[in-house]
C-alpha cells in the first residue's frame, strides 16, 4: 500500500513540476503567475509595482498611399520609412492614448474596436506585456501577442483595415509620471 | 447393463468392443437383437474387425510424428491455466486493497477507470455490487472470495496494479526529465534566431522568425498593403539581416509568442531609433473588406 501511495503520488507532483519547469518558457523573464512560484510571494509583487510605475503609451496612426508623407506630429520615428513601413507613404497621427496597466487596461481604436494590454511581468527596465485587439464587432483581431519591451521602446501592432488604409499602433511601456 | 441396440451389426460392434456383456466362451450370453447367437458370419465379421484394428495400430505404432503431441498440447494448456489467474483480478478485494485501489476517495479521477478497466471487468459475470465501481473491494467482491470457484489470486492482482503504476510512475518520470530539459535549452535557444522561429506554439506557421530582422526590400504582404507588387511580397518569416549580428544580445523589443487566430500574419525586425531593432506584428486583415 505504501508503495502504491508512493506511485500515486508520484504522478501528480511530477505533473505539477512539468507545468511549472514549462510554464516560464515564454522568455527569460518568468511570466506573472512564475514570478509569484518561483519566490516572489514572499514580498510585494514585482509585476503590481511595475504596474503602478509604468502605463502604455499608444499611438494611432493611419497609413495610406495618399502622398501626404508622415505628420511631422510624429517626431522621430525612422522605422516609418522602412519596410514593411515603407510599403505605405503617408502615416498620419489619429490619437494618443494611455492604458492604464494595473496589471491590464485598454484603450478604444478609431474604428471602434479595443486595444487591451496585459503586463505579464516586470524585470529591471524590461515588460513583458500582452497585447491584443478585439474589433467593434467583439471578434477577437489579435488574440495575443506577448511581446518583452525594453521600457520606453516602441512596437508595433499593424494591418487593421480602416477606411482607405491601415491602423497602426505603436505602442511602449514608460514611466507613469512622465 | 447396456441396453442391447436395434441394429445387428452395432450389436456387434459393441460386442466387439465389450460393451454388451460377452467374452469369449460366452457367445450366447448376449443374443443378437434378433435373437439369434452369433453366427459365422458374425465371427468373421469380428475376425476381419479384428485384423483391420491390428493393422491400424501396427501403422499407427511405426509413425512416430505424432508422439508426444498430445502431451505437449497437454502440458501448454496446463502451463497457460497455471499462468493465468482462475478469475480476472480486480475482482478480488484481498487483491485490490494491498494496490490501494480499494478506497475510492484516493483515486485521483481518471485514474481508476483507465486501471480498473483492463484488470478485467467485463469478463467476470459477477453481480452489480461487484462490478460497481466503489465496490471493487466492497461486499461484492468479498463475498466471491473464499467461494468455490471464485479465485482471485492476490499476488497475480497486486502484481498487474503495480506494474501499471509503476508505468505511469515511469512516464511522469520522462515527462519531468523532459520538462527539465526545455527549461535547460530555452534560455540557450533564445540566442539562436533561427531556432526561435519555432518557439510560439500558437503563431502559425507563417509568423517570422523572432529575432530575425526583415531584410532590406522587404515589403508587407500584399494582402494587407493595397498598391503593393506581388513582386514586393517578402517571404512570410523574415529573414535575419547578418549587418545586424553585433547587435546587443537582448534586443530591444522581442516577440514571445503571437496568436494571429483566423488571421494569417508576419512579425517583423525593423531597425529603430537606437541601437536595437523594433518588432511589427503585422496582421493580414483579409475580411470586412
Amino acid at each position: 500500500m505504501k508503495r502504491f501511495l508512493m506511485s500515486r503520488a508520484l504522478v501528480p507532483m511530477a505533473g505539477a513540476a512539468a507545468i511549472a519547469l514549462t510554464t516560464p518558457l515564454a522568455g527569460a523573464v518568468p511570466s506573472h503567475a512564475g514570478a509569484l512560484a518561483w519566490g516572489g510571494g514572499a514580498g510585494a509583487d514585482p509585476v503590481d509595482d511595475a504596474a503602478k510605475q509604468a502605463v502604455g503609451e499608444v499611438v494611432v496612426l493611419y497609413a495610406t498611399n495618399d502622398g501626404k508623407g508622415i505628420d511631422p506630429s510624429l517626431g522621430d520615428m525612422p522605422q516609418l520609412q522602412s519596410p514593411p513601413f515603407s510599403a505605405y507613404d503617408s502615416y498620419a497621427l489619429l490619437e494618443r492614448g494611455k492604458v492604464d496597466l494595473s496589471p491590464s487596461g485598454s484603450m478604444t481604436l478609431p474604428d471602434g474596436g479595443a486595444l487591451s494590454l496585459r503586463l505579464e511581468s516586470a524585470a529591471d527596465d524590461r515588460f513583458t506585456v500582452v497585447a491584443s485587439i478585439t474589433k467593434k464587432s467583439g471578434k477577437k483581431f489579435l488574440p495575443g501577442a506577448t511581446v518583452n519591451a525594453k521600457r520606453g521602446e516602441y512596437f508595433f501592432l499593424a494591418g487593421q483595415r480602416y477606411k482607405e488604409g491601415i491602423l497602426v499602433l505603436g505602442i511602449r511601456l514608460v514611466d507613469k509620471k512622465r | 447393463m447396456t441396453e442391447r441396440p436395434e441394429s445387428h451389426d452395432l450389436w456387434l460392434m459393441q460386442r466387439y468392443d465389450g460393451e454388451v456383456p460377452w467374452r469369449e466362451g460366452e457367445a450366447d450370453a448376449a443374443p443378437s437383437p434378433s435373437g439369434e447367437a452369433m453366427s459365422a458370419s458374425d465371427r468373421a465379421k469380428h475376425e476381419t474387425m479384428a485384423l483391420v484394428g491390428d493393422l491400424v495400430r501396427a501403422h499407427v505404432a511405426r509413425d512416430t510424428r505424432g508422439a508426444g503431441l498430445a502431451d505437449a498440447v497437454l502440458g501448454r494448456l496446463e502451463a497457460e491455466r497455471a499462468q493465468a489467474p482462475a478469475a480476472p483480478p480486480g475482482l478480488d478485494g484481498a487483491g485490490l486493497a494491498p494496490a490501494g485501489l480499494a478506497p475510492a476517495g484516493l483515486a485521483p479521477a481518471g485514474l481508476a477507470p483507465a486501471g480498473l478497466a483492463p484488470v478485467g471487468l467485463a469478463p467476470v459475470g459477477l453481480d452489480a455490487a461487484g462490478l460497481d465501481a466503489v465496490g471493487l473491494v466492497g461486499e461484492g467482491a468479498r463475498r466471491k472470495e473464499g467461494e468455490p470457484g471464485s479465485p482471485a489470486p492476490a499476488a497475480a492482482v497486486g502484481n498487474d496494479n503495480g506494474r501499471f503504476l509503476y508505468g505511469m510512475a515511469a512516464l511522469a518520470g520522462l515527462a519531468a526529465a523532459a520538462a527539465v530539459a526545455l527549461f535547460v535549452w530555452a534560455p540557450s535557444a533564445s540566442d539562436d534566431a533561427g531556432a526561435r522561429a519555432s518557439a510560439p506554439s500558437s503563431a502559425p506557421s507563417s509568423m517570422g522568425a523572432p529575432g530575425a530582422r526583415a531584410r532590406d526590400g522587404a515589403a508587407m504582404p500584399a494582402a494587407a498593403a493595397p498598391g503593393a507588387s506581388e513582386a514586393k511580397m517578402p517571404a512570410l518569416t523574415a529573414a535575419r539581416d547578418d549587418d545586424a549580428d553585433d547587435d546587443d544580445a537582448v534586443p530591444a523589443v522581442e516577440v514571445a509568442s503571437v496568436d494571429f487566430g483566423r488571421h494569417q500574419g508576419s512579425v517583423f525586425y525593423v531597425a529603430g531609433r537606437q541601437a536595437g531593432a523594433t518588432a511589427v506584428v503585422w496582421v493580414n486583415d483579409e475580411e470586412e473588406r
